[in-house]
């Protein structure tokens, strides 16, 4: 029995060190890592075309003016990042900001409880945010084109960053 | 059928006793001339891709700035150690922001960098130096 799995198995080796094999296994390897990257490419569009979809089609509900649609100017860019945002804070209201990120595309950022919001080394809180505050956000996004915050990043302003590093 | 009479004709010529070592420096110089040749192009490709590169890295950072990618990027720095927790919608921001564009040119233009770099090292030996008698035998 050993005999005969040692006789396979040497087969089997001598059949895999031939050059044609191993050509055929990076072929076979290139082409599952092409496939893991178009799969990966995919689902990653997918998720951006479908915020961008929902963003687009709740633009009056969120913003009140004038609708502008699915196809609507994303100034060159092609669909929106949906689990973030970064920009600056246009206006705050008591459970969501809209922020403004470069391009001027507005986004809605919905702040709940658990939304974690950091200012240098501390913890503020959501009445803390200011308009005009820079602001990085990493969320989940929502049926409505919102982005449900669970981390808030304020960035030190252009003077509070003199201030810390005065060189 | 073979004409012996030639053949018998064939094997009295003697060849001259230098034509194996003319011969041999003429493949020398042929093989010596297209190293020449590569270590040149290949320099000169080297040369290209380096200056292509600052443009390229230029493209990168400004597609990554409207992007947002090197924004969310730097929460690894500012909030590395609470980012952890939300590593999915963190990974999902990145990989939706990724500068594909960008990623994409710098890293054919580094690869064509490091390819023309391989050849020169490997020529290089032989161009300025006497390692072709011995790559040659």
């Amino acid at each position: 029995m050993e005999e005969h799995t040692t006789h396979h198995t040497s087969r089997f080796s001598r059949w895999s060190n031939r050059p044609i094999f191993e050509r055929a296994a990076w072929v076979v390897g290139i082409l599952i890592v092409a496939l893991l990257i178009f799969k990966a490419g995919e689902f990653v569009g997918f998720h951006k075309a479908a915020f961008s979809y929902r963003w687009g089609e709740n633009y009056y509900r969120s913003f009140e003016g004038s609708r502008r649609g699915f196809f609507m100017d994303l100034n060159g860019r092609d669909f929106l990042v949906g689990h973030g945002t970064s920009g600056s804070i246009m206006s705050v209201s008591s459970s969501s900001i809209i922020v403004q990120e470069q391009g001027n595309v507005e986004k809605v950022v919905l702040v709940t409880n658990d939304t974690l919001i950091n200012s240098g080394r501390q913890t503020i809180a959501a009445a803390d945010l200011k308009a005009g505050s820079q602001v990085i956000v990493i969320g989940s996004p929502n049926d409505t084109g919102q982005i449900k915050a669970k981390l808030i990043r304020v960035l030190p302003s252009q003077q509070q960053a003199t201030q810390q590093d005065p060189q | 059928m073979p004409d012996m009479r030639k053949v018998r004709m064939i094997k009295k010529v003697e060849p001259p006793a230098e034509l194996l070592d003319s011969v041999m420096a003429r493949i020398q110089s042929e093989r010596l001339r297209e190293v020449k040749t590569r270590f040149w192009l290949s320099s000169g490709i080297a040369l290209l891709s380096l200056l292509l590169l600052v443009p390229a890295l230029r493209e990168f950072n400004a597609e990554a700035v409207q992007s947002g990618f090197s924004q969310f990027s730097s929460l690894l720095f500012s909030d590395g150690g609470i980012i952890g927790a939300y590593s999915q919608d963190f990974a999902m921001a990145l990989a939706e922001s990724l500068p594909a564009f960008g990623v994409s040119l710098v890293s054919s233009v580094i690869f064509l960098l490091l390819f023309s770099l391989r050849n020169i090292r490997k020529d290089m030996q032989i161009v300025f130096g006497s390692g072709f008698v011995r790559s040659a035998v």
